[in-house]
């Protein structure tokens, strides 16, 4: 009951967030140089259908009214049309969205655990060789910048090697062939996954692994832990059953602190690889002036962030029992 | 001599600091039977909880035993190897810790955590019997079914230490080390606890060791009692006679300041001047001499051994025996 | 109320006793911290790399002035219509244009100098004046002020920038320093307010109150001179994420046409298709990038060593 309470206030103070980044972005379109009907309706569109997508954004009308216009519009998924794919933007945005999430994801969940898993070993193995090697390791991984470790990842892994297909996210051939079942595409798209993945995960996991590290250092010091030692249990399960899950919690606070971070990781990650998700649509958007399908776009990825800390927060709770009343 | 349950001989622990060995406990012995209780009294930092880290052999890794002896059933624990040691602790040897410090994991339910002990020394036996030991453990210690799948942190500081309790006697063992287990209770509940504690130790016979640093408390629960002061054990004895009539002026402050406590506004004049251990001052007298209302020229440079004042009763101060007082 | 004992000490602490040795004792602070500083191995890699680079950026105008062929920018090689691989004349090759890899090279190390310290300069003097009000203040204005600095903290920067470019057109460099400092102020002032909260109730700063000085001369006298350490050990963080957002910025196209960043560099040997033929062009700039945001990052966190005296007290014990 005390974890509902906590997750209705967090949705109310999202919304709210929410709210004030959409007003934000609705003054920043009318006061940015240019005519701000121009930037929502596609100059090769016929008279007739610019004149309806107009009226069904209030464009005609004063600005106060066209506020009103834009909160209806954004609460049912109407954000006009996109210059450049003539569709209505939700329309494209819902097709990318699982793309994104599906490679967010995958990405943060693993690389979280690789960095819980390797920093608790170097913690337990506190000022020996393991334990200075992985430090400097997650430094170096921390600091790499992402879109050049993109472009090395390609040229060693898809170009060298030859190991994964260089960009995208399907084999047209394999997925125009009749014959070919859900597992053959799935193993597809894992098979494209692959190198967006990995360098998400090395340029995020460094940065957990420094923090599970010194948490971990600071939860051996607990009193427990000497009572797990009284307890007669070995090292291994002191350090996997007491040290490491008390450990960790911290380690869910940083990936919650770094969410925004990541998304911008995963835009840079998406447009590199051509991986069809919202982070590339926002790029192509800004690059390509398709103003309705980047406001769209910047929306939804705040919508994105907001959520994932909601999901943050609640894992946390559930994680730690003392959060919970 | 005689194989108690444990005895302790001319211990001494040293802690490795920036300039040289420290010692925290020097040149102690004692000896605890089976089924017998010994209280260590004193202030904090006077080395009782470093002497029962060492019984557990869980000294931090800067730590470590000069000289001297642990036997415990016969058995040296200052030799044994960490695999034997691990057997050792808790199976026969267990402690119970200070519930008001985090001794409970928070992020474990209770009935785990009792239960983790069982399994990990008597791993042959099934799900069913660790389940049925440890309700039997909480039934005993008085704590509601119901609440056994609870953390730490719903439970209030008595209910904690109950459980610690409950963990301590998981697995039967011959000696019990309790260190400060009552601290930071309030009053009504550190009686109940006492009195769990001593009717546990006299109803399965279980040797114990009980740090306080309240004598009060110790003189409750014990049998024997034996006054530390930096480092040192100063007096030994069955608790009346430490208790009734003390030979050490160190113990006399102890049991003086407990009075006054009580009775009338205390007079703290004598008790302030308690300065802070500052480590043993090595052969050069009684480390007491600074604050000792009676201490001579001697007190300061002559060497103090032990003044036997009965067959059961130790004092380590020259002027010991030489004047009766109060 | 407070001890005179006490303000003396604590004003002691704060200011080594008077006006008069201002100087000498920051002076004196700043060594005792560098003697710390200089056992740190990583903290010593993080400056001399630090030095490394800021030679790059200070001999970046040499080549052009040697011969204009080397402008980073502007100077093409007449010889060379293509991308050529490191020779004497060019040591790190050319570019697709013939324009010199090396003084490009040198000239991004400038701009993500400019870049960095700027942006963090501007965000920390934010978040530091942000986070002090609202720890000394506390109670509504604290509530309004951190809550507004979650909601900028939620938004991912490059995103936010990568729109305002979008409806603002092609932004100057000196717009994007700006803006990201103005997203990047958040973490600090959290920071900031924690540790003015803790001073706050500290002997000299409630002896200050008691004899009447004002709420400004408080703050930027007595408490100021307090969270500055810690404002610039986050300076250094905020250096490296403001490298990072500059250059993913100009890797995606939207960098300031007019100067050549690594983040630039990048974009053009991706643009141009010449990532797998011309390992040369791509691996400096990416390198540098990389090599920087540790340097500094290092630092940082040799810094935080000196900065918490829990640390120091182990390295003292082991």
């Amino acid at each position: 009951m005390g974890l509902k309470r906590f997750i209705i206030r967090r949705c109310i103070e999202i919304l709210v967030i929410f709210f004030f980044i959409m007003t934000v972005l609705f003054v920043l379109f009318r006061i940015a140089p240019g005519d701000p009907v121009e930037r929502m309706v596609d100059p090769s569109m016929t008279p007739e259908d610019a004149q309806l997508l107009m009226e069904s954004m209030g464009l005609d009308q004063p600005v106060w009214t066209q506020y009103l216009y834009y909160l209806k519009n954004v609460a049912t998924g109407n954000m006009g049309v996109s210059f450049h794919y003539g569709e209505p933007v939700t329309h494209i945005l819902m097709n990318r969205l699982p793309n994104t999430i599906l490679l967010f994801t995958t990405a943060i969940i693993l690389s979280a655990l690789l960095g819980i898993y390797l920093g608790k070993i170097a913690a337990w193995k506190q000022g020996g060789r393991i334990d200075t090697w992985m430090t400097i390791g997650a430094l170096f991984c921390h600091t790499l910048f992402l879109p050049w470790m993109a472009l090395i990842m390609i040229w060693f892994f898809a170009y060298k090697v030859g190991w994964f297909p260089i960009t995208g996210m399907v084999s047209p051939a394999v997925w125009i062939d009749p014959d070919t079942g859900w597992i053959g595409k799935t193993i597809d798209v894992i098979h494209h996954l692959m190198l967006p993945l990995m360098t998400l995960i090395v340029i995020h996991f460094g940065s957990y692994l420094l923090v599970m590290r010194s948490s971990m250092l600071d939860t051996l010091k607990d009193d427990y832990i000497i009572t797990a030692r009284a307890k007669g249990l070995a090292e291994k399960e002191i350090r996997d059953r007491h040290a490491a899950p008390n450990a960790a919690l911290p380690v869910v606070t940083s990936v919650g602190l770094s969410l925004a971070f990541s998304i911008n990781g995963g835009a840079l990650t998406e447009t590199v690889f051509t991986w069809p998700g919202i982070g590339r649509e926002l790029v192509f958007a800004v690059s390509h002036s398709d103003y309705p399908l980047a406001q769209a776009a910047f929306l939804l990825i705040a919508g994105v962030v907001l959520v994932a800390n909601l999901v943050v927060d609640v894992l946390y709770a559930y994680l730690d029992p003392r959060i919970r009343y | 001599m005689t194989t108690s349950l444990l005895d302790v001989e001319n211990l001494s622990i040293g802690y490795h600091t920036g300039n040289g060995i420290h010692l925290a406990v020097d040149n102690v012995s004692f000896h605890v039977e089976r089924g017998g209780s010994l209280g260590l009294v004193g202030e904090s930092g006077c080395g009782k909880t470093t002497i029962g880290m060492a019984i557990m052999g869980l000294l931090p890794p800067n730590a470590g035993v000069v000289s001297g002896h642990i036997r415990f059933e016969g058995e040296d624990l200052t030799t044994v190897d960490d695999s034997r040691m691990r057997k050792i602790r808790w199976r026969r040897i267990s402690m119970i810790f200070q519930a008001a410090m985090n001794a409970l994991n928070p992020v474990q339910r209770v009935q785990a955590q009792v239960a983790e002990a069982i399994i990990t020394h008597e791993p042959e036996l099934s799900r069913h019997a660790v389940a049925h030991r440890t309700r039997s453990l909480f039934k005993l210690v008085k704590i509601p079914e119901d609440r056994l799948r609870d953390y730490p942190h719903q439970f209030s500081g008595g209910m904690r230490q109950r459980v610690i309790i409950a963990m301590a006697l998981a697995c039967n063992p011959s000696l019990i080390i309790a260190d400060e287990p009552t601290t930071a209770l309030d009053v009504i509940v550190q009686n109940q606890i006492l009195k769990a504690i001593g009717m546990f130790q006299k109803e399965k016979n279980i040797g114990m060791i009980f740090i306080s640093h309240d004598i009060a408390v110790v003189s409750d629960v014990c049998t024997h009692i034996g006054v530390m002061y930096e480092g040192s054990l100063v007096e030994m004895g069955r608790k009346e006679e430490v208790f009734y009539c003390p030979g050490h002026p160190y113990t006399r402050l102890l049991i003086e300041s407990l009075l006054t406590l009580s009775d009338e506004p205390a007079d703290l004049s004598e008790v302030s001047c308690v300065i802070a251990p500052q480590g043993i001052t090595g052969d050069g007298g009684c480390s007491f001499n600074e604050t000792c209302s009676d201490a001579s020229a001697a007190c300061r440079n002559e060497k103090v051994g032990w003044v036997e004042l009965s067959d059961t009763h130790r004092v380590r101060c020259n002027l010991a025996g030489k004047e009766v007082e109060g | 109320m407070t001890q005179p004992f006490s303000t003396t000490q604590a004003t002691k602490d704060a200011f080594g006793g008077g006006t008069e040795r201002h100087v000498p004792y920051w002076i004196e602070r700043f060594l005792d911290g560098w003697a710390i500083y200089r056992k740190n191995v990583i903290g010593r890699i993080g400056v001399v790399l630090l030095c490394l680079f800021a030679l790059m950026a200070a001999v970046s105008y040499i080549p052009q002035w040697v011969n204009p062929i080397y402008n980073p920018m502007t100077g093409v090689d007449p010889q060379i219509s293509y991308s050529t691989g490191p020779s004497f004349r060019h040591w790190l090759g050319t570019d697709n244009i013939g324009r010199d890899l090396f003084s490009q090279l040198l000239a991004g190390a400038r701009v993500a100098f400019i870049v960095g310290i700027t942006s963090a300069l501007i965000s920390i003097l934010f978040g530091t004046t942000i986070g002090m009000v609202a720890g000394y203040y506390g109670k509504r204005t604290d509530l309004i002020l951190m809550r507004f600095a979650d909601m900028v903290m939620v938004m991912p920067t490059l995103l936010v920038v990568l729109i305002l470019s979008a409806l603002f057109g092609q932004l100057n460099i000196w717009v994007i320093v700006v803006m990201i400092a103005l997203f990047r102020w958040p973490g600090v002032a959290r920071v900031i307010r924690s540790q003015t909260m803790s001073l706050r109730h500290r002997p000299f700063v409630e002896a200050a109150i008691v004899a009447g000085a004002s709420r400004f001369r408080i703050l930027f006298r007595h408490i100021l001179p307090n969270v500055m350490p810690l404002a610039l050990l986050y300076m250094t963080f905020r250096v490296t994420s403001a490298i990072i957002i500059e250059a993913a910025l100009a890797f995606l196209g939207f960098g300031d046409p007019g100067t050549v960043s690594w983040g630039m560099m990048l974009q053009w040997v991706w643009k141009t298709g010449h990532m797998f033929q011309a390992p040369y062009w791509l691996l400096p700039p990416g390198i540098c990038i990389s090599l920087i945001t540790m340097a500094f990052y290092m630092t940082g966190r040799a810094m935080d060593d000196v900065l918490d005296p829990r640390l120091r007290e182990e390295e003292i014990k082991r």
